[in-house]
């Protein structure tokens, strides 16, 4: 079931939250064992929300399209007296005495919290070959990564465990999972969703994001979400702004525009094959497409490991002092990698974002949106440190990252959504991303996609699938 | 350098991060090196609020 599906019933009573969230849990009950995707299952305090959620529809107190709506919190966001361990084991005891505002705003929302998600240990990588609560598996084939940091929450949204998740994002967390698990994916603008209560990775690179069923469900998912917040300094100061998707899928007048440089080398066959399909289905809904060129990609990307490496020390450095024999060994090793990069080259990585920015900002004054492949690749397998593509072999991590990480530096919204299949049955994502805080646009032209497209609403045979 | 730096990292540890480091440096040198100097850094010190944004 899905938002779309579920909301209009739980409003006229047709459908109650309880036997939603019962339903869930069955759901749960059955992908769990597969697929590891949630460290914490709430289903008491889920299946009390859902009673209230009840009790307030019924005497007319509708709260809106996410009430009575069950969903998973990526294991990072800080929830009110349940453990919150950011996936690791010097946290595996932790229990906040604060919830994120992201989770009071959907409590405001009415939704139904049932799991908090598994992720890469401190969400610093993108495999969730988690060392502490083991492996969690992507549902289209389970010996496979379901991508990262945010795996858990793709995971059990494309196997029924949820109907939407919360994610976050420093180098691709959510778009990654999303296109490796076959579902739709929203990294917003820097700044439009507080990070207040949110365990942090990169302090300038970190998004919360969220993952749903389709782009109209993320837009509805983004209003509860989005908007100001006086207790997180990044926070931009501008109010949230409704995003109103047309019923029809036209794109009369959207400039789409299609890297001619950078975002197709190194490219998976199908992925690509996949891509330029849908870049001929927006053509189709009426977008003008014109070539660009993202001057600095490559260069950002680049750079941009001289931003979070130290950054994410600069997070962690107590935990090396004292807790690195808890650490696991590749977020370790990143964590040492980070003292060694220079205040200076920091500061000159600092420089070239600017750089990018300002460009991509020119680039934004000829397109209004741009699309990509999100991941060059699909989803590898569990325990593979390097892939191949194209015949040469890639550390998995800077392939996954490769057409995500320069849209974290630059703030940018950036929206996943599934666009095919490879020839292995493994999900492609498209990405989308356009000028800082036109999530409109961008969830417009995903919206108008997925309107002549089925990709988004194919889901995974859990019940058939082994570890 | 890890030294010079006054990091205490096991032997082992250095071993296994130096290639990574040597192709990183590789690799963003042929990107820093040249005259940033007139570019403002992303980050900018706001007086009024005490913060680096």
């Amino acid at each position: 079931m899905t938002i779309a599906e579920a909301a209009p019933q739980l409003r006229d009573g047709r459908l109650s939250p309880v036997e939603l969230a019962q339903e869930t849990f069955r759901h749960i009950g059955r992908g769990q064992p597969v697929l590891n995707a949630y460290i914490t299952i709430l289903e008491d305090v889920a299946l009390e929300q859902a009673r209230q959620a009840e009790s307030e529809i019924r005497s007319g107190h509708y709260r809106g399209p996410l009430h009575g709506i069950p969903y998973a919190a990526k294991d990072l966001f800080y929830t009110k007296g349940i453990p919150t361990t950011a996936g690791s084991k010097i946290l595996r005891d932790f229990v906040p005495a604060y919830d994120a505002t992201v989770i009071e705003r959907l409590r405001e929302a009415g939704a139904v919290l049932v799991a908090k998600a598994g992720l890469h240990e401190f969400a610093y990588g993108i495999t969730n070959n988690n060392p502490h609560f083991g492996p969690v598996r992507n549902p289209w084939d389970p010996s496979r990564i379901p991508g990262g940091s945010s795996g858990g929450s793709t995971a059990a949204l494309a196997a029924g465990m949820c109907l939407f998740s919360l994610g976050s994002d420093t180098g691709g967390s959510v778009r990654i999972p999303a296109s490796y698990c076959g579902v739709t994916g929203l990294k917003p603008t820097f700044g439009r969703i507080s990070r207040y209560g949110v365990y942090p990775l990169g302090h300038t690179l970190d998004h919360v994001g969220h993952f749903a069923s389709s782009a109209a469900e993320a837009a509805l998912i983004l209003d509860a979400l989005a908007g100001p917040d006086a207790r997180d300094d990044s926070s931009a100061p501008r109010p949230a702004e409704r995003v109103e998707l047309p019923v029809n899928a036209s794109l009369q007048g959207v400039r789409v525009g299609v890297p001619v440089n950078y975002y197709f080398d190194g490219v998976e066959p199908d992925v690509e094959k996949a891509t330029r399909a849908a870049i001929r289905a927006l053509a189709e809904l009426g977008a003008e497409i014109r070539e660009v060129r993202v001057e600095g990609a490559a260069e950002c990307t680049i750079v941009s490991r001289l931003i979070l490496l130290p950054e994410a020390t600069t997070v962690h450095r107590e935990h090396l002092r004292t807790r690195r024999a808890d650490l696991g060994a590749d977020v370790l090793a990143m964590l040492d990698q980070g003292q060694f990069v220079t205040a200076a080259d920091y500061l000159d990585a600092q420089r070239v974002r600017r750089e990018f920015i300002a460009g991509l900002n020119r680039l934004f004054d000829e397109v209004d949106v741009i699309v990509t492949p999100a991941t060059p690749n699909t989803a590898p397998k569990i325990g593979a440190t390097t892939v191949e593509i194209g015949g040469h072999p890639e550390d998995a991590r800077l392939a996954a990252t490769r057409f995500a990480r320069a849209l974290n530096v630059a703030g940018v919204p950036a929206l996943a959504v599934p666009c095919g299949f490879d020839a292995q049955g493994l999900p492609i994502g498209l990405q989308i991303f356009g000028r800082a805080f036109d999530e409109a646009g961008v969830l417009r032209a995903g919206h108008a996609y997925q309107q002549v497209t089925d990709w988004h609403t194919r889901r995974p045979d859990v019940s058939a699938a082994r570890v | 350098m890890a030294q010079a730096l006054g990091l205490q990292l096991p032997a082992d540890q250095v071993e296994r991060i130096a290639p990574v480091l040597d192709a990183m440096w590789k690799a963003t040198r042929q990107v820093l090196d040249r005259d940033l100097s007139a570019i403002e850094p992303a980050i900018v010190f706001r007086a009024e609020t005490g913060g680096v944004q």
